[in-house]
């Protein structure tokens, strides 16, 4: 009798002070990936950014573009510099991606898990930011204490990677880095994030550096310059016709 | 010794049936000897021919660490492909033309489809300079020699993927030398397959270098500069004078460098058949052991006659290696008289194979070296002498008595 009472005891405390400890102090991998995404990529934003590509022989390459941003599944990109890339345009709804040749006034079929502009993200890097319908998430031990460390495996196929480990920083709840994989397990990309502005009360990582791991010696940044949250977007934004306009 | 040898031919003649048996064996396995070495010479040849006139060319000058780099195709790692770094390499004596080239991936279009394949880009009119067989490679449709110059040719493969048929335009999408993206139309006007050879990358395409150089804003540029000696011996001599005349920022390859793997199939393909006509050179022979000691039981009375009217046991051993070895002499060089005579038809008349893999058949003109064929008729009339040891060492050993008197 005196043995079941402890026992009891003992359960009713665990459960009693289990969970009121997870509800503050631990989120669950779902909503770490959902506080990425809503950080990272918003549903509409209207954004400028830069990108600079170091190259393998030690020279580098200057990029600047607007994305814009409706829903979930639909990005459009500009391109303002350099010269060369003047004019072209980007576009995602849903899976399928293009992007626009002024020079051929044509739009042509591209894929997330190719090079976006020769540097060293992929077009997936910044048309297909969706991780929660991209990759289930699963919280792992982290060596690291003031970060959690999510494991993302690719629900599809159309992901930009089939995995990712991600580190988001339990103070702000950011993501501090970033390893990115191929099916085989080798590791194709490292990201860091930092330089932690705030853009019109959406406080992120104003500065990403993804490195090269194939090819060490190349990397790439992307600096944010400005980002607009809620904005109006209209739909005929998004559609292959109005690229070039 | 001279009438011993009278006395061989005249045994070999007598015994018909038995010389026959031993002479046919000598005889196929030199005729299938001579005749398969040929065929392989043929098909070899050939391959290597697909390969390197119609490919790779004799050497390539690429700049240093290029065919090291891990992404094979860099656009980083070009050379000038001007009339001034050009005639550096003619300049040297021995070297007929050079050619320059592009290597690079990008994406080809067609009806709202996307293929990543590996591009050539060349200069139709130089190239057939150092890959002369490239016009051999046109499965269908024109070749890129004096077509617009937004014109291309696709492997049947990448043709297949994307649905695009000839006169089709197509969008080549790449990124260009700095990594910015470009894209210009390329006409299919036509199709190319390498002949007998599988190639490692099957969606390939040849475009124009004037369309590449725009494409990837590489005016005056090139990945590759493909040359052509007169004399293909002095491969090594040449890649070494080359090398010299422009410099240690560039380096000099020949084909063997580039296609390792062609060189070593090929080794491997010699084993296999050395193997294989060793077995049958050594069933051939075994026939011959056999009827040697037939011949030595059939005529134990014979030998014991000569014994006893003084031939000596080392003449007795003599004359029946002599024999044998009449034999292996007269079925070798028959035998490879008529390989010979196969090799020579089939090459006149050409033999088109399509192998596995392969988009195109191959038109292969069987030869044989003079020295293989003297080396294995040696071969066949050591081995028939050395086969018949055996039974001439009994023959030579019997005593002339109990021979006398045996049946």
């Amino acid at each position: 009798m005196l043995k079941r009472i402890i026992t009891l005891f003992l359960l009713a405390s665990v459960v009693l002070l289990r969970v009121p400890f997870a509800y503050a102090g631990e989120p669950t991998a779902v909503e770490l990936v959902k506080h990425y995404d809503e950080v990272m990529s918003p549903s509409t934003f209207d954004s400028l950014m830069t990108m600079v590509a170091h190259r393998q022989d030690g020279t580098t390459r200057s990029y600047k573009f607007r994305g814009l941003k409706s829903g979930l599944d639909k990005t459009r990109v500009w391109f303002f510099e350099p010269a060369a890339a003047k004019g072209q345009e980007m576009l995602r709804v849903g899976d399928n991606m293009w992007v626009y040749m002024p020079n051929l006034k044509r739009s042509i079929r591209i894929a997330a898990r190719e090079s976006f502009q020769g540097g060293d993200f992929n077009n997936g890097d910044i048309m297909r930011v969706n991780y929660v319908a991209d990759y289930t998430p699963k919280l792992v031990a982290s060596e690291d204490t003031s970060a959690w460390l999510l494991d993302l495996t690719a629900k599809t196929k159309e992901a930009t990677y089939d995995r990712i480990k991600l580190w988001m920083s339990k103070s702000k709840r950011l993501p501090v880095r970033a390893e990115y994989y191929a099916a085989s397990g080798k590791l194709l990309r490292s990201a860091k994030f930092d330089d932690i502005k705030t853009f019109r009360g959406l406080e992120r990582p104003a500065h990403i550096t993804m490195r090269n791991e194939l090819a060490t010696q190349r990397y790439s940044e992307i600096t944010l310059l400005d980002v607009k949250t809620n904005v109006e977007v209209p739909p005929q934004k998004f559609v292959l016709d109005d690229l070039g306009r | 010794m001279l009438s011993l040898l009278r006395i061989a031919v005249r045994n070999v003649l007598r015994h018909r049936r038995r010389s026959l048996i031993t002479f046919s064996a000598v005889f196929l396995a030199l005729a299938i000897m001579v005749g398969i070495r040929g065929f392989m010479n043929g098909m070899q040849s050939g391959m290597r021919d697909s390969i390197v006139k119609g490919q790779t060319g004799q050497l390539q000058i690429h700049r240093r660490g290029y065919l090291k780099n891990v992404a094979k195709s860099s656009l980083e790692m070009d050379l000038p492909a001007s009339d001034e770094f050009i005639q550096k390499v003619t300049t040297v004596p021995g070297v007929t033309h050079a050619a320059a080239r592009i290597q690079f991936g990008g994406m080809l279009n067609a009806r709202d489809s996307t293929t990543v394949a590996l591009f050539t880009a060349i200069d139709p009119e130089q190239e057939l300079q150092v890959c002369p067989l490239r016009l051999d490679q046109i499965s269908s449709g024109k070749p890129l020699l004096h077509a617009p110059v937004q014109a291309g040719n696709l492997s049947p493969e990448l043709a297949a993927s994307l649905g695009a048929k000839l006169g089709d335009k197509t969008t080549l999408l790449t990124n260009d030398r700095d990594g910015v993206l470009n894209a210009l139309e390329v006409e299919v006007v036509g199709t190319v397959g390498a002949r007998g050879v599988p190639l490692p990358d099957k969606k390939v395409g040849l475009v124009t270098l004037s369309l590449a150089q725009e494409l990837l804003r590489m005016q005056g540029r090139a990945t590759e500069i493909v040359v052509s000696i007169r004399d293909g011996e002095r491969l090594h001599e040449m890649q070494r004078r080359i090398q010299t005349a422009i410099g240690s920022d560039y380096e000099v390859a020949t084909w063997l460098e580039i296609v390792p793997w062609l060189e070593d199939a090929f080794a491997t393909q010699d084993f296999g058949f050395n193997l294989l006509v060793g077995i049958f050179l050594f069933v051939a022979l075994l026939g011959v052991v056999n009827t040697m000691l037939m011949a030595v039981y059939e005529r134990t009375r014979e030998i014991g006659t000569m014994m006893s009217v003084g031939v000596r046991r080392r003449q007795i051993l003599a004359l029946f290696l002599l024999e044998a070895a009449i034999l292996g002499l007269a079925g070798g060089v028959l035998g490879a008289a008529a390989g010979c005579a196969c090799v020579a038809y089939l090459s006149h008349a050409g033999v088109t194979l399509k192998m596995g893999g392969a988009a195109m058949p191959l038109t292969l003109h069987p030869f044989i070296q003079p020295g293989y064929v003297v080396f294995v008729l040696l071969l066949a009339t050591a081995g028939a002498t050395l086969a018949a040891l055996w039974p001439s060492l009994r023959a030579s050993r019997l005593r002339p008595v109990e021979a006398l008197s045996s049946l």
